[in-house]
């Protein structure tokens, strides 16, 4: 690296800023549309979807939702992959400096909270909320399998928030350890 | 570590994730799946998200000046001994890097402007009753218009918006301009 360095004219601390920067401007598009995308399919298309047909709005849930997880999971991964070098090639030293320290352990602690929920609303409460019907379910099976989807639409509405409040609380404690 | 600061940091970057993510999301994950539903549907779900969308854009645009400032202010970049305090000048990386992302937020409220109150009424018209048939046309014309206008601004906006998270993120360490 030393030697590339010196054929370019760059000095170490030129190329430890350039990839700060690039580390740094990845990190925030990651969370930007993380937090952004999260904060606009409760602001904007639950209101959407109030005015919409209940057959219409499984379709957009549906097409939306999958979209909506590809890069959620893309954004975590972007976090997780710049977040650990740009706490390498920072400044603040961990365990010395409380604080940062303090406030990195609970954000990534979040992070793990954040992949779990994806992975809940991925394979758990979005599954769930297709209902299977046929022409030979009896009556009372047809209401257990609507009850079933019910109660499915619940906790996908209940960890979606709680996800929200996360990436608010995560938002929070980032804005905090820029400023240690 | 002062609190005000703090708060006006959380709403900046919050305010940030909203517009960025906010337009990334409408683009990617909301247009298609407005497109996988029938037209008349389609046409209702584009209105309520674009108006609550707007909203949003108008609410986090003020809110990132107004806090931008604040910051600045509060480091002692803006109102102290002369308007701009160094490094917030042409002379340094930062203030040229500070100065290209308030023109990209500028251009980003024209747009704002131009969307919210020429082309968005233009969208929302409706035809009164006893219209001809050339005026049906030329209504359906101005529509079709007013909705390419507004897609190419937006794609405009997504781009602004991330270039200036990018020039944003490079200010820890001095700027990139």
């Amino acid at each position: 690296m030393e030697g590339f360095c010196d054929r370019v004219f760059l000095t170490q601390v030129q190329v430890e800023n350039i990839a700060y920067n690039l580390l740094s401007i990845v990190h925030a598009l990651s969370w930007s549309i993380y937090a952004g995308g999260a904060i606009c399919m409760e602001l904007i298309l639950r209101h959407a979807q109030e005015y919409m047909k209940p057959s219409q709005i499984a379709v957009v849930c549906e097409n939306s939702g999958k979209r909506y997880r590809w890069w959620s999971l893309f954004c975590l991964l972007g976090l997780v992959v710049t977040g650990i070098p740009l706490v390498a090639l920072g400044t603040h030293e961990l365990g010395v400096d409380r604080n940062y320290t303090v406030l990195l352990a609970c954000l990534t602690l979040l992070w793990l909270v954040q992949v779990i929920l994806l992975a809940l609303l991925s394979f758990r409460f979005h599954p769930e909320m297709h209902a299977r019907l046929s022409s030979s379910m009896s009556a009372e099976e047809i209401k257990h399998e609507r009850q079933r989807v019910g109660a499915a639409i619940v906790n996908m509405n209940i960890t979606v928030r709680i996800e929200l409040g996360c990436i608010l609380l995560a938002l929070a404690l980032g804005a905090a350890l820029h400023l240690t | 570590m002062d609190w005000s600061l703090l708060i006006a940091s959380f709403i900046h970057d919050l305010a940030l994730a909203a517009y960025v993510g906010g337009a990334i999301a409408m683009e990617f994950i909301l247009a298609p799946a407005q497109a996988s539903i029938p037209p008349a549907q389609a046409q209702i779900m584009g209105e309520k998200s674009s108006g609550r969308f707007l909203i949003l854009v108008w609410v986090s645009l003020i809110l990132i000046l107004l806090t931008g400032i604040y910051r600045l202010y509060w480091r002692g970049l803006l109102f102290g001994e002369s308007f701009l305090v160094a490094p917030l000048t042409w002379d340094y990386s930062y203030g040229r890097t500070l100065l290209v992302m308030t023109v990209f937020w500028c251009i980003l409220m024209i747009n704002g402007a131009l969307i919210t109150f020429i082309f968005r009424p233009i969208l929302s018209g409706k035809m009164q009753a006893g219209s001809s048939q050339s005026q049906g046309r030329d209504a359906m014309d101005a529509k079709m218009k007013a909705a390419t206008w507004v897609q190419n601004l937006t794609r405009v906006d997504v781009g602004l918006a991330v270039a200036t998270i990018l020039l944003g993120a490079s200010l820890s360490r001095g700027g990139l301009l």
